[in-house]
């Protein structure tokens, strides 16, 4: 079929009305049927450019030779069927556009599809360590209940880490804590043996009442193996006010307990000695294990040591010079480690100076 | 401490199953640790105190028993028959106590007579159940006795000593002992011995000399039963590294009164033996130990809440052996450890129970602070495990060799008894120990790591010793874990990975730093190494550990590793956080790609726009750094991107334009050549 559109309005050879409106069907005809073969996104822009090309599409040539050259009578229907035609192909190329985008966005969802099956990424958190992660518990146990946290020195004086505390020179006490002592000082100064030295240290800056903690890490000439270690941590705590009892000791770490080990923990004071408490008692918490029915875990006792403690020794407040009279005070402090291989049942003390990723990541949260 | 109930029950009629005396015993203060069935008898485990030495026997721990469970203990006594009218063999000694305060008492007897040979069953089977062995009647008598009075004694040979003489004395300077253990002992001027006319026969308290050992000849026995100044017992005992049974109980402080009371009892077996008693007790007390009386106000029964009246704690302490006079009490003889009102109202409280005390929570009229340096340590540590990196602890002390490869010019901190020669000083790195766990796992085949500690380093400055807080990181391996798409994506953990971390450590605090190239630290790689400093002061250095160190650490994989000092950090405290109100005007970028020669740097790009003073300039980043493919050598090609914004207004296109312009201007002055 000749294409009509390159004629000029002579050409066309228009007579009556229905002639026009035949060759516009026609035109139509046409363009519905390039639409409908335009099998793809190229293809129907290529029918676009014929049709709705600027300059040489065929409804410009349409506008530009029929409706331009038409005589004056014929203008208004050539216009209007113009202007249908040219509605129809825009509809239609919409139409067509949008249904080429809708395929194209399926076939996208198709290629974009991943296998959903396969592990996440992430960069996970590295965990904290065992040992700390119970020390900020138990810190903040006793921080909630009005201790301030302290720190002290690591490496300590005799007086602060003996003297002060009621255990001179000689005094059986020293024993049992077997001190990493520096060269060359004597044994004037030391690896603190343990965190009570930050009691001395917190009374001497402080009036009562006052309540501490004191966390870090300690030292005893130990060799290492599953149960001992030459550097561990404790945390130690201290009251000093007017009044405070034997009862207010054990109220306050029996809350203690319940908070870290559970609202079902039950707790027992036995009589013990510190040089520098007295009274003095160990705390045995129900053991987390078995519940107090007995088992490995403490030896068939249903009972687990878990803290010392005991009344401040007046000596000591004599020491920071505290008026022995007038206040009264109780002082605990606790092994860290034994807590949390306790708690989450770790065999062997070395696993946590290990770095050993293998036991770290366990602790992820 | 064993303990035979059997044994127990001579001096007080207990009749509790064992598991009801265990738990009255523990909840009194003599934890026991076990009790078991053996040859018809029960043994306890008890965990005695150290500052409870009369509970170290048989009747100490009946007098507990007694007094906690309010029955009639048994008085200990001894009989020894009455000296034979015949003459003694020979005299008996001449005792000397040249040194009164290491010797209170010295007792004596001197027994003839003896026929050494087994002892009888019951001593043997008794000593047996408490995992002693049988030696001889002497030796088995003496242990016996210790066993049950908690006296610790001694027999000597008496024909063996020489001169006539027993002098208490200190050690002259080159005296030795042969101690009944084998050992030959050189002795110092401070141990205390017993000695005879001419040279030591014993460690005082401690060890029997092989001289004048009992031997199956000893016909007369001399038994030494006194008491020595427990101070001078444990220093003699730790320089010796000796603990025996004697030593043990006389450096927490025996019985003055008992001394006398086991010799007698000693003798009175052996005359029931056959031997008999060549005379009467020798016994000399130079210096009497006189236990205190001990007021107790009723004040100080405050620490127990009242919980206990007067009247009740007068009667426990009555059961517990102190004679009451006059709102005080005598403190007898067995308790050393007793001589405050405090050690009295331990007593009471411990006997009467401590579930007498109802638990309450007291009430607090302070406040709780935390600490802003906890505070910060905390955010620090969220930050970091934010970060990927775990959370590693090691050990303060480093063998010295390590330390100075990372710190060769700090003065360390020597110690005298390390446990090993790899913990010798107190570190003053913690990069070796760092180094040490990322090997560990290397080892054992976790090749992508990041951890972190936060310990201290100690040091000396001069005579005084110094510790600090350090951070330190590790890492190596793959810098994100988990699959990916292409082999090209799984980047190793590189240098700007570390930098990126203690970048963001840095930022967490109000400190501002200059970040310099590291280049002559033997420990890390001279061209993938910085420093971090805060004027004057280094407060990190962070790298590549260097090849030669990684090769002789036989790291096959590149490490990269950080020492953050944060004492400088935790003074400045954490940065302050406070709001800028965000341009309400939109920004506009503009991209920049540069070739530029290897010899410049970011920071001389950085600081080159920097001087233009661009106010308009909000950020300037690298967006691309890339060297070879179609990048001549010795250059490397940058895209850059540049953001401009006002906060009062829109920026018009020619002011970016301009702008823009300057950029060029001074990246060209540096040699740059634009693309």
């Amino acid at each position: 079929m000749p294409d009509r559109t390159t004629q000029s309005w002579a050409e066309l050879n228009v007579a009556s009305p229905d002639d026009l409106a035949g060759l516009f069907q026609a035109l139509a005809a046409e363009l519905a049927a390039d639409v409908a073969a335009a099998g793809e996104e190229a293809a129907l822009r290529a029918v676009r450019d014929r049709w709705l090309g600027r300059k040489s599409g065929r409804l410009a040539r349409i506008r530009d030779q029929w409706l331009a050259a038409a005589p004056r009578e014929w203008k208004p229907a050539v216009g209007q069927l113009y202007n249908a035609l040219a509605r129809q192909a825009e509809s239609e190329f919409a139409r067509a556009q949008a249904r080429f985008a809708a395929v194209q966005a399926q076939a996208m969802i198709v290629e974009d599809a991943v296998d959903t099956t396969l592990p996440g990424r992430a960069q996970p958190a590295g965990p904290a360590h065992p040992v700390l992660r119970i020390l900020d518990r138990i810190t903040d146990v006793f921080v909630r209940l009005g201790y301030s946290v302290a720190t002290g020195p690591e490496i300590e004086t005799a007086y602060y880490n003996f003297e002060a505390l009621n255990i001179p020179a000689d005094h059986p006490a020293r024993d049992d804590q077997d001190t990493i002592y520096l060269a060359g000082a004597g044994e004037e100064l030391l690896l603190r043996t343990h965190t009570s030295p930050v009691q001395i240290r917190a009374m001497q800056a402080q009036e009562p009442p006052l309540r501490i903690v004191a966390p870090g890490r300690v030292y005893r000439h130990d060799a290492p193996d599953a149960s001992h270690s030459p550097m561990f941590h404790q945390i130690e705590g201290l009251a000093v006010d007017r009044d405070l009892t034997l009862g207010d000791l054990k109220g306050t770490l029996d809350h203690f307990a319940r908070e870290l080990f559970g609202a079902a923990a039950t707790t027992r004071f036995r009589p013990s000695y510190f040089p520098f408490t007295e009274p003095s008692a160990e705390m045995d918490v129900s053991c987390i294990l078995c519940h107090g029915a007995g088992c490995r875990a403490c030896k068939q006792t249903g009972w687990i040591e878990i803290l010392g403690c005991g009344m401040i020794h007046p000596a000591l407040y004599r020491a920071v010079g505290y008026d022995a009279a007038r206040w009264s005070g109780f002082a605990f402090g606790m092994g860290v480690e034994r807590v949390a291989m306790l708690y989450y049942g770790v065999d062997d003390l070395q696993r946590f100076y290990s770095g050993d990723l293998r036991f770290l990541e366990q602790f992820a949260t | 401490m064993l303990v035979s109930y059997q044994w127990l029950r001579e001096f007080v009629a207990c009749d509790l199953p064992p598991a009801a005396l265990a738990e009255r015993l523990t909840m009194a203060g003599l934890a026991a640790a076990g009790w078991e069935a053996r040859d018809g008898d029960i043994v306890f485990d008890l965990e005695i105190t150290t500052n409870r030495p009369d509970c170290l026997s048989h009747y100490g721990v009946a007098r507990e028993v007694a007094a906690v469970l309010k029955l009639p203990l048994a008085p200990l006594a001894a009989s020894v028959p009455a000296f034979a009218e015949s003459a003694p063999l020979a005299p008996p000694p001449r005792i000397v106590i040249e040194a009164p305060q290491a010797c209170a008492r010295y007792c004596a007897r001197l027994i003839e007579n003896v026929a050494v040979a087994a002892a009888p069953v019951p001593v043997t089977a008794r000593l047996g159940i408490l995992g002693q062995r049988a030696i001889n009647n002497v030796a088995d008598l003496t242990n016996y006795v210790l066993q049950e009075t908690g006296q610790p004694t001694h027999a000597f040979d008496a024909d063996r000593l020489r001169g006539g003489e027993i002098r208490v004395r200190f050690a002259r300077p080159g005296e030795t002992l042969l101690a009944l253990d084998g050992v030959v002992r050189q002795l110092d001027p401070s141990d205390l011995v017993i000695a005879d006319a001419e040279r030591p026969v014993a460690l005082a308290g401690i060890i029997g000399g092989e001289e004048t050992a009992i031997n199956e000849r000893t016909r007369r026995v001399l038994i030494e039963s006194a008491w020595f100044e427990p101070a001078v017992v444990r220093r003699t005992a730790k320089r010796h590294a000796l603990i025996t049974e004697a030593s043990y109980r006389f450096q927490r402080g025996a019985d003055p009164a008992t001394a006398p009371l086991a010799a007698d009892r000693i003798a009175a077996r052996l005359t029931q033996m056959g031997a008999r008693a060549a005379g009467p007790l020798l016994d000399l007390y130079p210096r009497p130990i006189v236990r205190p009386l001990v007021p107790l106000e009723p004040n100080a029964l405050r620490l127990l809440g009242g919980r206990v009246e007067w009247e009740e704690a007068a009667e426990i302490l009555h059961r517990l052996g102190f004679a009451a006079a006059a709102g005080a009490f005598q403190v007898p003889s067995w308790r050393g450890d007793v001589s405050h009102a405090v050690d009295l109202v331990e007593e009471v409280a411990r006997v009467a129970g401590y579930d007498r005390f109802p638990p309450r929570l007291p009430a607090f009229a302070g406040a709780a602070r935390i600490g802003a340096e906890v505070e910060s340590e905390r955010e620090l540590r969220l930050k970091l495990r934010g970060q990927g990196y775990a959370e590693a602890m090691s050990l303060s002390f480093a063998a010295r060799a390590e330390c100075r490869l990372f710190a060769p010019h700090t003065p360390d901190i020597e110690l005298r008894n390390p446990i090993s020669e790899e913990a010798a000083i107190m570190r003053t790195s913690p990069l070796p120990a760092m180094l040490h766990l990322l090997q560990y796992n290397l080892n054992r085949d976790r090749p992508d790591q990041r951890l972190y500690e936060l310990g201290k380093v100690y040091w000396r400055q001069g005579e005084a010793v110094e510790e600090a807080p350090v951070l330190a990181l590790g890492a190596c391996g793959r810098a994100y874990p988990g699959w990916t798409a292409n082999a090209a994506e799984r980047r190793a953990y590189d240098f700007f990975d570390l930098k990126g971390t203690v970048e963001s450590v840095l930022a967490g605090f109000a400190i501002s730093v200059a970040m310099r190239p590291l280049r002559d630290d033997p420990a890390f790689h001279p061209g993938r190494a910085a420093a971090a400093w805060a004027g004057e002061r280094r407060v990190a250095r962070f790298g590549q550990l260097h090849p030669d160190l990684a090769a002789t650490w036989k790291f096959k994989t590149a490490v990269y590793i950080a020492e953050i000092a944060l004492d400088p950090l935790l003074r400045a405290g954490r940065r302050p956080l406070h709001f800028t109100q965000p341009s309400r005007f939109p920004a506009g970028e503009r991209d920049f790609s540069f070739l530029f020669p290897d010899t410049v740097s970011w920071d001389d790009v950085r600081l080159a726009i920097d001087r233009l003073r661009l106010e308009v300039l909000q950020s300037l980043v690298p967006v691309e750094v890339f060297r070879g493919a179609s990048i001549p050598e010795g250059r490397y090609s940058l895209l850059l991107r540049a953001r401009f914004q006002r906060a009062d207004r829109t920026l018009h296109e020619d002011e970016i334009q301009d702008q823009a312009r300057q950029i060029i201007l001074a990246l060209e002055s540096l040699g740059g050549i634009q693309r």
